[in-house]
């Protein structure tokens, strides 16, 4: 993956992991209850795998040669891989303690 | 021939005095009633936002004073049950759509385009549209509240209660249809601010070179695009609902009342940080002028904004805790509503940071910051707590929860927008405001809110309800509302005082000067008040703080013609210039839409065939507006 690709998908992939599960965490919760399943606790914690991977690809990305605009960008990755991994990090631990059927 | 050989007229080898006399008469607007109705500068457009809304905000504040009077003592009865109803009704609506959002729009509207360098907003003609539209949908609603006719079910109007069984009449059609007018108008200043952002800004001015504020105004807008739509859908779609006898929150007929809900509040927490963010901009921009260094943490405090825009979208269900959702699913909000604390975090500790490594002057701009870091951090860590299930179920409804979202909404954005007044009126008028009466206005605005807020928290806590017209004596709460009533004079008197300031200000303050606080942003670069035309020649900027000591001199830019109103059209990323664009002129087409569109909006109140009817003066209207001019818009 060449450093530009990197660069700007470290700034779309955690938003769009904390999209998915900000959908997702509203209607999993249902089937869960009636299947038995775990995919809520799934989906948090494969999104925090994500944001991670964001933020990875934006450290990546950073290089001492880059443009100054480049860097800036680059530093957007890892702090939106940083900030949102946390919230979906709490998203995770959240469905580790509670049940799915509680209301 | 001739004029192709010679080629236009441009602004390249004019002395200034030359230029200056050409770009004054291309630019200004012409004099009279009917020049005023058509200008389009977006300062003076700006201006009028402004002036609205502080209007808006006076009336408010009356309103709030006179809930205050009721709720005085026990057993009051200074004002009806239904009167009570529509006052606080009409103060929540007032103050979020007809202040917070257009004032926060109208700063965007007024600075955005001078702080990047550019001539005029992007879509300047838009830009009068929305004023005008913004304007009418205030008038519809005070008018309404004049006749007795004003919506009564609160700011967030709740389905059943505000459907055609519970609700009828016309009042809270009138509400849904108020804000489809302001949500248009904010909706057009949105669009205007992004395409000024990426697409005007000054030569060099790359991502990493925007003023911080002018990111704020960014995200900011982009919120407005991304969360307006849903409250635009959810107040059409309950204006069919009581029309038209559609079903959408219908349960017993397929509809879902929890959807008008989450369509309300999917708009309204991100509205909290569409009012919050700009306050974020502000503290920013007006911090390192009072403390003599730049800003602590330029990156940081970026990603924490954008950050912020982002988590917001997350945050809408914690105001729905009560209403029976899986516990799993509100986690999701409840955890996002915390994590929304570090990126807030992040921002206070810069500000502190700047502060700290600074030499602060105790000026009414700075007395005014600090108030709202200090009335925001509470505000804040209420916030954390109404996060967590258990507590706001507690809370939920009663006088903690007011207590807390005025501490963030008057503390977050209030203090700011005060400060900023203080610290943008030279550049708006030319002339200072007065640093006495400031800091008398300062000193009451923040003892009064203190006193007249705290004490909420208490009443919440010991089960008062929010949106009660009167209670009873053997209740404990008598002594503690009266408390709080004295105290709202207190920072009534604060506003007075900043009022009378501002307008005495207006009229015979002293001249300001071009840059009187030494600031380090574009709009410090021109005149007090600018010229219609911004800036003599478009600035170059070659630094995150072009006016940093040692850097007094701009370089410019030139070859914009002379002889037509142009602006320059740079690149997103790097600012390189990429072609000059035509800047509409100054047309009357804007206001007659906007009255065509007003005719529209508040006669579907009672027809639904005015969409149809009423859409033929709109589309003659908007004819007029765009009738070819038979040149070519941009060169690039």
């Amino acid at each position: 993956m060449s450093s530009e690709t990197a660069r700007y998908t470290s700034l779309i992939l955690p938003p769009g992991a904390w999209l998915m599960t900000t959908q997702l965490g509203q209607m999993l919760p249902y089937v869960d209850c009636l299947e038995k399943t775990h995919w809520t606790a799934f989906t948090a914690f494969a999104a925090v795998f994500l944001a991670a991977a964001g933020g990875l690809l934006g450290w990546k990305s950073y290089s001492a040669a880059a443009s100054r605009t480049a860097r800036f960008v680059s530093g957007f990755g890892i702090f939106f891989g940083c900030a949102i991994g946390f919230a979906l990090l709490l998203q995770g631990a959240a469905s580790l303690l509670l049940n799915e059927c509680e209301r | 021939m001739q004029e192709e050989q010679s080629g236009p007229p441009m602004d390249t080898d004019l002395d200034d005095r030359e230029l200056e006399s050409r770009l004054a008469k291309t630019w200004s607007t012409r004099p009279g009633f009917w020049g005023k109705i058509a200008c389009v500068d977006h300062k003076v457009v700006a201006r009028r936002y402004i002036f609205t809304a502080f209007v808006f905000l006076m009336l408010g504040g009356l309103l709030s004073l006179a809930m205050r009077l009721q709720l005085s003592q026990p057993e009051a009865r200074f004002i009806s049950p239904d009167r009570y109803n529509q006052i606080f009704t009409m103060h929540g609506t007032n103050m979020m759509f007809l202040f917070a959002v257009p004032v926060m729009e109208a700063m965007a509207a007024y600075l955005v385009p001078l702080m990047v360098g550019t001539r005029n907003i992007a879509f300047p003609r838009l830009n009068a549209f929305s004023y005008w539209i913004f304007l009418i949908g205030g008038l519809l609603l005070w008018l309404a509240f004049a006749l007795d006719a004003a919506p009564d079910v609160g700011w967030f109007a709740y389905v059943p209660l505000s459907g055609p069984q519970y609700s009828p009449g016309k009042r809270t059609d009138l509400w849904a249809q108020m804000i489809t007018f302001t949500e248009l108008s904010a909706l057009a200043v949105a669009v205007e601010v992004v395409v000024t952002v990426f697409k005007q800004r000054a030569p060099g001015m790359s991502l990493d070179r925007i003023p911080v504020l002018v990111w704020a105004m960014l995200v900011m807008s982009f919120l407005v695009i991304l969360a307006m739509p849903a409250i635009m859908f959810g107040s059409s779609t309950l204006i069919l609902d009581r029309l038209v006898g559609t079903q959408f929150y219908n349960p017993a007929e397929g509809g879902d009342a929890l959807l008008w809900q989450h369509l309300f509040w999917f708009f309204g927490h991100p509205e909290v940080y569409i009012v919050f963010l700009p306050a974020v901009g502000m503290v920013s921009t007006i911090l390192p002028a009072f403390v003599g260094r730049p800003l602590y943490g330029y990156m940081l405090l970026v990603m924490a904004l954008i950050t912020t825009g982002i988590l917001s979208f997350g945050l809408w269900v914690h105001h729905m805790f009560t209403v029976g959702l899986p516990r799993l699913g509100e986690s999701f909000f409840t955890a996002s509503s915390m994590a929304i604390a570090v990126p807030a975090g992040i921002q206070i500790f810069c500000w502190l940071a700047t502060l700290w490594a600074g030499k602060p002057v105790y000026k009414t701009p700075l007395l005014f910051i600090l108030g709202f870091i200090f009335t925001f951090v509470m505000g804040g860590m209420t916030g954390v707590m109404v996060a967590s299930v258990p507590f706001d179920t507690q809370v939920h409804d009663t006088y903690f929860v007011v207590a807390h979202f005025h501490y963030v909404l008057i503390g977050g954005a209030v203090f700011p927008l005060i400060a900023a007044i203080y610290y943008w009126f030279p550049k708006m008028t030319g002339r200072m405001m007065s640093e006495r009466l400031g800091r008398w206005s300062f000193w009451l605005i923040f003892i009064g809110f203190h006193l007249t807020f705290f004490p909420m928290h208490i009443l919440g806590l010991w089960g008062m309800p929010r949106r009660v017209y009167t209670y009873q004596p053997e209740l404990p709460w008598a002594s503690l509302n009266l408390f709080v009533s004295l105290s709202s004079l207190i920072l009534a008197s604060g506003f007075l005082i900043f009022f009378i300031d501002a307008i005495k200000s207006w009229r015979s303050g002293p001249p300001a000067g071009a840059n009187p606080w030494n600031a380090s942003t574009l709009e410090w670069a021109t005149s007090s008040p600018p010229p219609p035309y911004n800036f003599r020649r478009i600035p170059v900027v070659s630094a995150r703080d072009p006016f940093s000591p040692g850097n007094d001199e701009l370089t410019v830019a030139t070859g914009l013609r002379t002889d037509r109103r142009e602006v320059l059209v740079t690149t997103i990323v790097e600012a390189l210039p990429e072609a000059r664009e035509s800047s509409a002129t100054d047309s009357v087409w804007p206001f007659w839409a906007a009255i065509a569109t007003s005719i529209m909006l508040i006669w579907s109140i009672f027809s639904p065939w005015a969409v149809v009817w009423g859409s033929i003066p709109i589309a003659v209207a908007l004819i007029g507006w765009f009738w070819p001019k038979g040149e070519a818009e941009d060169e690039s």
